[in-house]
């Protein structure tokens, strides 16, 4: 018997559905002690906007970080940075979050990326040319794949307080991934400055130095001990990194990103925790569908680019341009699928739909002529199938209904009939004081 | 989705051996900081990125000659600030800032160091306070400063240029003359590249100057006399005189607001200023040293004449950088 709630937030999209804001708005709402980080790592980017203008993008720090006492979790799926914390702490405390790393507990499992994965990681993107996959060049991917390869370097939160082994696990991941890349030719300043830093030997040291302040003020904390946080009486929020169209998996190969989305991986870290109560899955998306990067966005339409504006994301960087598309319906039901069972929706920018001319995509006509309306999902993990996806949704044209949305209102009402699930709050803007419950919404 | 900012720069810091270090130590440098010591120097890039898509490069060159001691952090901490917040507040987006400090090289041994560009004040100040001031001078009446602007057009890679053609800025501090040329022998010894001649110092400015505003900024007005004819020569109205050196980063942040039209004129920079809390007596003086560049950028707008004498109970690290 346990008092505690438990909620999770599941993106539907590729991303950037607002997930942020509504934590931020239910550690409000129903005063959540707790957000736990389940997946991904440091590439999140997860905005909360207050309505005194402070703005603060999450990345892996728990989007409820602007309320007071609430805790993060980073669970042992995720991939840490450490000294990433170490800046992002910084401006949060700019922020007005002073306390922040006080508040974080870091399970000693979660496995740790380094320079040397990021250098391994861009310069891997870098040699795919024009079949880049998309990558927030920081790392995370990188780490998992030499987890996965050669599991007994894997760098581990708790193994950084033994200085020796991680010295250690660091120079064999270094020499592996410096021998792998010698012979590659520097394409840029940049890659040689990724290739110096494979050949550093010293680099290791000093990037052990910089981590001591994470280690001294979050030190890795047991099993036991993140099972008594969860535990704790009130309500806990699984935020969840990324969308489940970009799911390792479910995604569309090779566009996706090393992170697992979905109901199952967020009760697997429950139940880790020894904790066998029931979860409330909530899945988030927007009005509309976004894509940062490469990859297939079949209802990416140019007029959308121009019409909504897009304060917190760049097309700059690693991650590429962002597009934005009409809603998908066959997006949303593979979505669906993917993620498994939803107690309930969560819907952003719904105040995009008055004026953007958002059309719903109700099927698509496939390269070979016929129409089709979802896609199927494979009974086991098959990257095969997940590329066949890729290819069919790159040749996909979308047949949009003949009238555009006419109100967020009727926004909603599709969403529900598509989904069979209600949305339970719809933001009209970027702060918590602009989301609104359901009945408010039609 | 799709963001790395804080691991960027994370990743970026230790790379390049910029693990944060206890806030006392402070100019504690005894020779050149091995990460601003330009031997082969590639290129200091200013980029765009999510946190700050139009940035603007910025270069310090500071005469570093001169008996110097240890300077209190804290000095060097107050200015900093008061720089990026007079921008910020002018609405200059973005700025980027990267430290030179410049000696002597036919005679000191650090003439050259070279910092990176830097968007936040913590950053900046830190490699301003890596900064070895190493206190020689030559007594020739000369200081490197070609150094900077042959750095400036050789070494630096700035996206206001690049992707918006709007250049940048360098601001070399000094009450010397300039040596007349590049020596070849001086890059190849300190930089570790080689030139086949001298570089005369007209076409170095001239050089610097495609992609940046170029400014000297004399904070010492007993030795202005000497120095700024000179400069006048090379720079022209962009040899900016100062009533006092603590005037140099409000001066400066001044002339990016004015230059980038960020401020109509001066009396709003002075509105500007005296919204942040400087006082009213410091807010002349700046408007003073800027008078006359303003007054290039536009013509029709009224002379200010009330020339304000430099206090000189302002005790301030920038007088103390120049001795």
């Amino acid at each position: 018997m346990t008092s505690t709630r438990y909620v999770s937030l599941l993106g539907l999209g590729f991303g950037d559905c607002g997930k942020g804001r509504f934590t931020d708005f239910l550690c409000d709402a129903w005063g959540a002690h707790t957000v736990v980080r389940f997946n991904g790592g440091a590439q999140a980017g997860h905005n909360v906007v207050l309505a005194d203008g402070r703005h603060h993008t999450f990345s892996q720090f728990g989007a409820g970080s602007f309320h007071a006492g609430v805790a993060t979790v980073l669970a042992s799926p995720v991939v840490v940075h450490p000294t990433a914390l170490r800046v992002e702490a910084e401006v949060l405390q700019r922020a007005g979050v002073p306390d922040a790393f006080a508040r974080l507990f870091i399970d000693a499992r979660c496995r740790v990326t380094t320079p040397f994965h990021q250098a391994a990681g861009r310069l891997r993107e870098w040699s795919r040319g024009a079949a880049a996959h998309g990558s927030c060049g920081v790392g995370v991917g990188e780490t998992v794949r030499q987890a996965l390869a050669v599991p007994e370097t894997t760098l581990h939160y708790g193994d950084l307080v033994h200085a020796t082994r991680t010295l250690d696990k660091l120079e064999a991941v270094r020499v592996a991934l410096h021998r792998e890349f010698a012979n590659a030719a520097a394409s840029s300043a940049d890659a040689a400055q990724e290739l110096a830093a494979l050949a550093d030997a010293s680099l290791a040291q000093r990037w052990l130095d910089a981590v001591q302040p994470c280690l001294r003020q979050s030190p890795p904390a047991s099993a036991d001990a993140i099972g008594e946080r969860l535990a704790l009486p009130g309500t806990v929020l699984f935020e969840g990194a990324q969308g489940v169209l970009l799911d390792e998996w479910r995604g569309f190969h090779p566009h996706t990103t090393w992170s697992t989305v979905s109901a199952a991986a967020v009760e697997a870290v429950l139940r880790d925790a020894g904790i066998a109560a029931p979860v409330q899955h909530l899945g988030v998306l927007r009005s509309h569908l976004t894509r940062h990067g490469a990859g297939p966005l079949p209802t990416h339409d140019h007029r959308l680019d121009a019409r909504l504006a897009e304060p917190h994301n760049a097309d700059e960087g690693w991650q590429g341009a962002f597009r934005r598309g009409h809603p998908d319906a066959v997006l949303l039901r593979y979505a669906l699928a993917a993620a498994g069972p939803l107690d309930g929706l969560l819907a952003s920018h719904l105040d995009a739909v008055a004026h953007a001319d958002l059309r719903w995509c109700a099927g698509y006509r496939g390269a070979d002529g016929r129409t089709l309306s979802s896609l199927p999902l494979s009974d086991a993990p098959d990257l095969d199938h997940q590329h066949a996806l890729t290819r069919l949704l790159e040749g996909a044209q979308p047949l949009y209904e003949p009238n555009p949305v006419a109100s967020a209102a009727d926004w909603v009402r599709r969403a529900e009939a598509l989904s069979g699930l209600p949305v339970r709050f719809g933001a009209f803007g970027p702060v918590r004081e602009a989301v609104r419950a359901r009945d408010l919404l039609c | 989705m799709g963001y790395g900012n804080y691991s960027h720069a994370a990743h970026a810091a230790i790379v390049a051996d910029r693990a944060a270090k206890p806030g006392s130590e402070v100019f504690k440098q005894t020779a050149t900081h091995m990460l601003m010591n330009p031997q082969g120097l590639k290129v200091r890039e200013s980029r765009d990125n999510a946190d700050h898509p139009n940035s603007l490069g910025i270069v310090f060159a500071l005469d570093v000659t001169g008996s110097m001691g240890n300077i209190p952090q804290t000095l060097a901490r107050r200015e900093l600030p008061t720089f990026m917040k007079l921008l910020t507040d002018c609405g200059v987006a973005d700025p980027q800032l990267l430290f030179m400090a410049i000696g002597d090289a036919t005679s000191d041994q650090a003439p050259l160091q070279v910092g990176q560009f830097e968007s936040t004040a913590n950053l900046m100040d830190q490699w301003l306070t890596w900064s070895y001031l190493e206190g020689g001078g030559g007594g020739s009446g000369e200081e490197s400063y070609e150094l900077a602007f042959y750095v400036m057009a050789q070494h630096t890679d700035m996206d206001c240029w690049v992707k918006r053609k709007k250049r940048g800025y360098l601001f070399v501090t000094g009450d010397e003359l300039p040596y007349p040329a590049v020596s070849r022998h001086q890059v190849e010894g300190l930089i570790g590249e080689k030139l086949d001649e001298d570089i005369p110092i007209e076409e170095v400015i001239a050089a610097a100057a495609e992609t940046t505003h170029l400014f000297f900024l004399i904070p010492d007005a007993q030795r202005r006399r000497r120095c700024e004819p000179r400069w006048r020569e090379l720079l022209g109205d962009h040899v900016i005189c100062m009533d006092s050196p603590d005037d140099a980063c409000a001066v400066a942040a001044g002339i990016v607001a004015l230059t980038e039209k960020a401020v109509p004129n001066l009396d709003a920079l002075a509105g500007v200023m005296g919204g942040t809390g400087m006082a009213k007596e410091r807010v002349r003086g700046v408007l003073h040293a800027l008078d006359g560049y303003a007054a290039l950028l536009d013509p029709t707008a009224p002379r200010r004449a009330t020339p304000v004498a430099g206090n000189g109970a302002r005790s301030s690290w920038w007088k103390r950088l120049f001795g």
